[in-house]
């Protein structure tokens, strides 16, 4: 079943297109190319489109080809960090605000458990 | 308060950039005088200080072990800010495997998601790295950890676990793949609106069709990979709910047929491919299906319409052409013998159909032979022959079926003189004739025989022995001339282990010079004391016996010599005498049912 040595074997690549090309840009970029390397002129290179593109002339193809190659994965911008390593006046603030009994809500923040 | 004021000062020391005052007043603060989450400023202020006058090896102490304890975002930033300080850089220059440890790292201490996003991207990275060079083994770690830390937490996962079943089946990973797989699909979305087309965001910006086609690929390539993997109910029951929700795909609906049928689920299979040829009558992957049960039930006859049909539509199809050559050669094989000429009529068709195959041609030598087409037969043989060196051995079985001596000498003669005929041949050609020698005891054989050959041949008991006895001879020597051919142990063990059964006497030779060639083998000089036992010299046996425990108990491979000795545990409960009949008994109880037991058998254990 496995076919992945297409994976290293791009066939859009060869045909210098984009995955996403549409079926008939494919089927323009690839008649070019054969009239630019035709057999007689360069048959090696003639020889390697053809096969690129046997890989992609039908939709059933092109679906298993599309799906035996790794998918590009776009990463999300990578986020930046939260804070500024430089004094942060709600530090200052809650160092202070602990002084005092600002934030006390309810008279138990006062107390501990005693521990015998 | 002491602490908090030393703590207020050492936060503004710090925050006007007076680093080494900062140090110390934080520094001398103790851990005591301050509640927790004051202990936890500290600990940020004092890092960031320490940091700044490149005391980066302190800070990351201090800040580890609180956060540690603690988790506290303001500290796991600093952390992560500390160790992807050059992350940009890195990410910049390609440093994928230094941007992967850094952000691992941090996220071991603190859930940071400037680090998840840079392991994800660098692992993203290295897999494709390894994927280039087809070392998927590494691949698949990587994007397994990138999946591990992705989780649903970042966008795209669908392609990473496509991506991740790709590195599975460059290993030939199936139940991996096939999982990877089925987490690519649960990745992808349902319905995609013409927004996320635009934007590109799902699976690529592939269009609703187009998303739906790689859905049911996945879904097939899951269940192909299932399948291989011998989960067989899972497939059959995952592809019944894919053909309910696709119902006009017929190939897969062939698919789940060939399961059934593979299974032995006749009736179910063929509903399916009734299905299929209600929906397209002339379905070529139908017809074959159809003939294909037709053929596994026995009725060549009902196999053949449908296989024609094939034909008319597509006269070279292989697999129509060699099935219609099969049913037509199964019916011939059927006949009356008075219906010789429809026979012939029906095989030369097959030929015809297949011409490579030689089993047809000599089917159709038969037939003509028998009707006193001598010419024709010898056409036909001669056409099996040159099919290549397979061939022989399959005429050589012809002429012994035919009981035809003459011949088989004959064919042994030409294909020595061309020099065709290899150690192989000469071992199925001797078995072959072991059978003819054994057959002749079978009475109703010799009138069967006896009729074939249209009354004539030798007659009553002394033309049995007689015949018995020449083929007998004729096997030696096709047996020996194998081993002169291929004098290996390896060679004389295969003849030991097809004669050792039926024919002891005849495998005693060979055991012989293969325990002279391997006298330490604990298996070769067990073969030995076997033929011994079975050619009734129990008293040899024996002495085999005790060079065979000997033998076991220097052997390197353990796991047969223990096997080895186990065995012989039972030598003395049924004596040397009785080896070769236990030996059989246990050969012919594997031959049997998966689950036997020496017991039923009759063998002590």
């Amino acid at each position: 079943m496995t076919e992945l040595s297409l994976v290293s074997q791009d066939p859009y690549q060869e045909l210098g297109l984009e995955p996403s090309v549409s079926d008939a840009d494919l089927r323009k970029a690839y008649f070019a190319l054969v009239r630019l390397h035709g057999p007689e002129k360069d048959p090696a290179r003639f020889k390697r489109i053809r096969a690129a593109y046997e890989r992609l002339a039908t939709p059933e193809k092109r679906l298993e080809t599309d799906m035996l190659r790794l998918q590009p994965w776009t990463a999300p911008p990578l986020p930046a960090l939260e804070r500024d390593p430089a004094l942060w006046i709600q530090d200052v603030l809650r160092a202070a605000r602990s002084l005092s009994d600002l934030d006390r809500r309810h008279f138990r923040e006062d107390f501990r458990e005693v521990k015998s | 308060m002491p602490g908090m004021a030393g703590l207020l000062r050492g936060i503004g020391q710090v925050g006007l950039g007076q680093w080494t005052q900062g140090i110390q007043t934080l520094g001398a603060l103790s851990q005591d005088l301050l509640p927790g989450p004051m202990e936890v400023l500290r600990v940020v202020y004092l890092g960031r200080a320490m940091a700044a006058v490149g005391r980066s090896g302190d800070a990351r102490k201090i800040r580890a072990a609180t956060l540690a304890r603690t988790k506290n975002p303001t500290l796991g930033a600093d952390v992560a800010e500390a160790a992807l300080a050059g992350l940009e850089a890195w990410l910049e220059e390609g440093r994928w495997a230094q941007v992967a440890a850094a952000a691992q790292e941090v996220l071991k201490a603190f859930p940071c998601p400037r680090a998840q996003v840079a392991a994800a991207i660098a692992l993203d990275h290295l897999g494709r790295d390894a994927a280039a060079a087809e070392r998927w083994a590494e691949a698949a770690r990587h994007w397994s950890e990138l999946l591990r830390l992705g989780g649903e937490a970042l966008p795209g996962m669908a392609a990473c676990s496509h991506n991740l079943a790709l590195a599975y089946e460059g290993q030939e990973q199936w139940d991996q793949a096939a999982t990877a797989w089925e987490a690519a699909l649960a990745a992808l979305p349902r319905r995609i609106t013409k927004a996320q087309v635009k934007s590109g965001s799902a699976y690529g910006g592939l269009s609703p069709e187009a998303m739906l086609r790689r859905r049911e690929w996945i879904e097939r390539r899951a269940l192909g990979l299932r399948q291989r993997t011998g989960r067989v109910d899972e497939v059959l029951r995952q592809r019944k709910a894919l053909i309910k929700r696709t119902p006009l795909d017929l190939e897969l609906r062939l698919e789940q047929a060939e399961t059934l049928m593979n299974q032995d689920e006749v009736r179910a299979a063929e509903r399916e491919i009734l299905a299929v040829l209600r929906l397209a009558p002339d379905h070529p992957g139908a017809l074959e299906a159809s003939a294909r049960i037709h053929l596994m039930e026995g009725l060549p006859k009902a196999a053949e319409r449908p296989l024609r049909r094939v034909l008319a539509l597509d006269p070279g199809r292989a697999f129509a052409r060699m099935a219609l050559a099969t049913a037509l050669a199964a019916q011939a094989e059927d006949l009356p013998r008075g219906a010789r000429k429809e026979a012939v009529r029906m095989l030369e068709e097959a030929v015809e159909l297949a011409p490579k195959e030689g089993g047809f041609r000599l089917a159709l030598a038969a037939w003509l032979l028998d009707g006193h087409a001598a010419d024709q037969a010898r056409l036909q043989i001669d056409a099996a022959l040159g099919l290549g060196k397979g061939a022989w051995g399959q005429v050589f079985g012809f002429w012994a079926r035919r009981e035809d001596l003459v011949q088989a000498k004959a064919l042994v003669q030409q294909g020595q003189a061309l020099g065709v005929l290899d150690p192989e041949f000469f071992c199925h050609a001797g078995l072959d004739c072991l059978h003819v020698a054994e057959d002749q005891d079978d009475p109703f054989h010799e009138l069967l025989h006896r009729r074939r050959a249209g009354g004539r041949g030798a007659k009553g008991e002394s033309g049995r022995v007689e015949k018995t006895e020449a083929w007998l001879a004729f096997s030696r020597t096709l047996l020996d001339q194998a081993v002169v051919l291929d004098p290996s142990v390896d060679r004389l063990r295969d003849l030991v282990n097809v004669l050792i059964v039926p024919h002891p006497d005849l495998a005693l030779p060979y055991a012989e010079r293969a325990a002279a060639l391997r006298p330490s083998d604990p298996m070769v000089l067990l073969d030995l004391a076997v033929a011994q036992s079975g050619a009734g010299q129990s008293q040899a046996a024996r002495k085999t016996l005790l060079k065979v425990e000997r033998a076991a108990r220097a052997h390197k491979d353990r796991h047969e010599a223990t096997a080895i000795l186990e065995l012989l545990r039972l030598v003395p409960v049924m004596g040397a005498e009785g080896l070769h009949e236990s030996f059989c008994k246990i050969m012919r109880a594997m031959d049997g049912p998966d689950d036997f037991d020496l017991d039923s058998e009759g063998i002590p254990y």
